[in-house]
């Protein structure tokens, strides 16, 4: 109800409305470039020297992607994003948004630029002293906004991120989700083009995590905002992106779609981090998964229980429910203390989307944690 | 006590009160400026400036490092020019917060500087300008350590006006030394003690619960 009370209200909020009513997900030819950086560069002045931070970074971003940016620590994903609202000065190179040379606006189109760029953080950044509802409104009282207008605008939006009961309450007072829910609700307040997420749920636990980044595909979708984020998880990447990009030492290592990356990563960079989603498959096996299913071929499903559920027989009463042929393809029971953990990769074949929730409910009402790897071709 | 004593001694008491009260209000609204300024012009802050901040900093250090009883001589022919008189009250309001005004800057400027710098990051993020940041996010996040700092001056500064005593501006200590001390009057030195010791746990107490309610973060 509410939540559609928002969207109703983005009407005539550019071509954002068409794409959230359609849910139409503006294709790579259509859309138009929404940042492009020009081989930028950017150099700090360290103890030892200056260290560059950057180095020759071009890529573009389209409207309406979810785009990914992946990299160790310090291989300088930070400093990048933070060129896009010009946190951060490139010491060479453009960055340009939608058009607009970002090095070269004066204050006053600055301030405005990032009104049209919202920006959530690890650590969530928000102000202790003062409530949900006037963290949320922040934005819009630096930019002057009436009392009125601030209530107008925030409401919707507290509900959109469900904090409705939690407008009066102070930060300190909420879980880690809730404060990333109120960091993405002060985002959205001007309605920006663009969400910058600075490793959103870096903080978080991973059901958190997952509940956050449903919300911010969501919200791409709906809004048809441009999300770029940073991460360290290549899950993360999986989960939204659409695109992604591999940083290491400051260079652009690899680019691409995420399911092009994911089948056929080029750089060392980019396979460690796929092979920490995947630990230990055998590499016949890791080298093959697909994201997407294709016809006959095989799921791969990482199972994970502990406790009592790890003595009931659920994969054996999962073959039978469903009449699969199982296969475990690696891992095992291990116990700590008396407690069994079972944390097993099992391949099953595919049967369309309805099965496999069906599968997936079936496991999960067992306490069973249950999570889809990927697809893998059927070899013989 | 003899009712002419008691007489003195609320004399005593209201120009105790007055002194710290008009001396601390001059602190507060002068130090946080200053705090500000040496926060804002430090390596980082949004008005980055080291020769401002050098500056500031060695005038701040070089007023904190006099002992009181000495500024309060020093700075006669200063209050003679601001209050007319060098004598009194009032006069004894000058030196008081000449000497506060830097304690009570310093104090300020750590709870400035504690402020999380991603906060005035994610400011500069939603477009706020310099003063914005100053004034919507530094100042409120920094309250409740501001408030514990001035609840420190106040405290300081009750303790400094018994010295005021030595340019006539009367007050609690001066009673102290005039009628215990150099007239052996027991009672009254007793008297100053315990209402002396009520006021600072008053001020503290005081301070210490508005820091509290102003701290939302526990
Ligand atoms: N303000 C700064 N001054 C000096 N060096 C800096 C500054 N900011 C970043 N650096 C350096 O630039 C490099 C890249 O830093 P950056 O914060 O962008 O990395 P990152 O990929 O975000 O790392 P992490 O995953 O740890 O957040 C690092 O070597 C860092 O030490
Ligand atoms: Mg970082």
């Amino acid at each position: 109800m509410t939540r559609t009370a928002y969207s109703g209200s983005l009407v005539g909020y550019g071509q954002s409305a068409v794409a959230a009513d359609a849910d139409l997900r503006p294709t790579d030819e259509v859309a138009p470039v929404l940042v492009r950086f020009d081989g930028v560069g950017k150099r700090f002045d360290g103890p030892a020297g200056p260290i560059a931070a950057l180095e020759d970074v071009g890529f573009q971003i389209r409207r309406g992607e979810i785009f990914g940016i992946i990299g160790r620590s310090g291989a300088g994903k930070s400093t990048l994003i933070r060129c896009v609202n010009r946190l951060e000065r490139p010491s060479s190179g453009k960055v340009v948004v939608d058009g607009q040379d970002v090095g070269a606006l004066s204050d006053r189109n600055l301030a405005g630029l990032r009104q049209r760029i919202g920006m959530i953080f690890q650590h969530f950044n928000l102000l202790s002293s003062k409530t949900v509802f006037e963290n949320v409104a922040l934005p819009l009282r630096f930019a002057g906004r009436s009392r009125k207008d601030i209530e107008e605008t925030v409401r919707p939006l507290l509900d959109l991120v469900g904090l409705t009961d939690k407008r009066d309450v102070y930060p300190a007072k909420l879980s880690g989700g809730q404060k990333q829910r109120v960091g993405i609700a002060r985002a959205l307040v001007h309605r920006p083009d663009i969400l910058l997420c600075d490793e959103a749920t870096s903080a978080l636990d991973p059901e958190t995590t997952l509940s956050i980044l449903q919300l911010l595909k969501d919200i791409n979708r709906r809004l048809g905002l441009t999300i770029i984020l940073i991460t360290h998880e290549m899950t993360v990447i999986r989960e939204i992106c659409d695109r992604v990009l591999v940083l290491e030492a400051g260079r652009v290592v690899e680019e691409g779609a995420v399911s092009e990356v994911f089948a056929r990563p080029q750089a060392a960079v980019t396979q460690r981090f796929l092979k920490a989603i995947v630990p230990d498959l055998p590499p016949f096996i890791a080298e093959r998964i697909a994201l997407e299913p294709d016809r006959g071929c095989d799921m791969l499903l990482r199972v994970r229980f502990s406790g009592e559920s790890a003595r009931d027989p659920v994969i054996s009463e999962l073959a039978l429910a469903f009449d699969l042929t199982v296969t475990l393809v690696h891992g095992g029971i291990d116990y700590i203390q008396t407690r069994p953990y079972g944390n097993l990769v099992i391949s099953a074949p595919y049967r369309g989307q309805e099965a496999l929730s069906g599968i997936l409910d079936f496991l999960r009402a067992r306490a069973v944690q249950t999570e889809v790897i990927g697809y893998v071709p059927r070899s013989h | 006590m003899s009712p002419a004593l008691i007489d003195l001694f609320l004399d005593a008491l209201t120009e105790t009160v007055i002194m710290v009260a008009v001396s601390g209000a001059i602190a507060f609204v002068a130090g946080i400026p200053l705090a500000v300024v040496l926060v804002t012009t430090a390596p980082g802050g949004v008005f980055q400036n080291r020769a401002v901040n050098r500056l500031l900093g060695a005038v701040i250090n070089g007023f904190r490092s006099l002992p009181f009883i000495i500024l309060l001589v020093a700075l006669i022919p200063f209050t003679r020019l601001i209050v007319g008189t060098s004598i009194g009250t009032a006069a004894a309001v000058v030196p008081l917060s000449i000497s506060a005004i830097p304690f009570f800057a310093r104090m300020a400027e750590v709870s400035l500087r504690e402020v999380d710098r991603g906060l005035v990051e994610a400011a500069q993020a939603m477009g706020a300008n310099r003063w914005q940041i100053i004034g919507q996010v530094l100042i409120p996040e920094a309250m409740p350590g501001i408030v514990a700092g001035f609840t420190i001056t106040l405290v300081a500064l009750i303790g400094a006006s018994a010295m005021a005593g030595a340019v006539g501006a009367g007050g609690l200590g001066d009673l102290a030394i005039r009628y215990g001390y150099q007239r052996f009057e027991t009672e009254v030195m007793a008297a100053v003690i315990v209402v002396l010791i009520a006021i600072v746990c008053a001020v503290q107490t005081g301070g210490d619960l508005l820091a509290r309610r102003l701290n939302k973060r526990l």
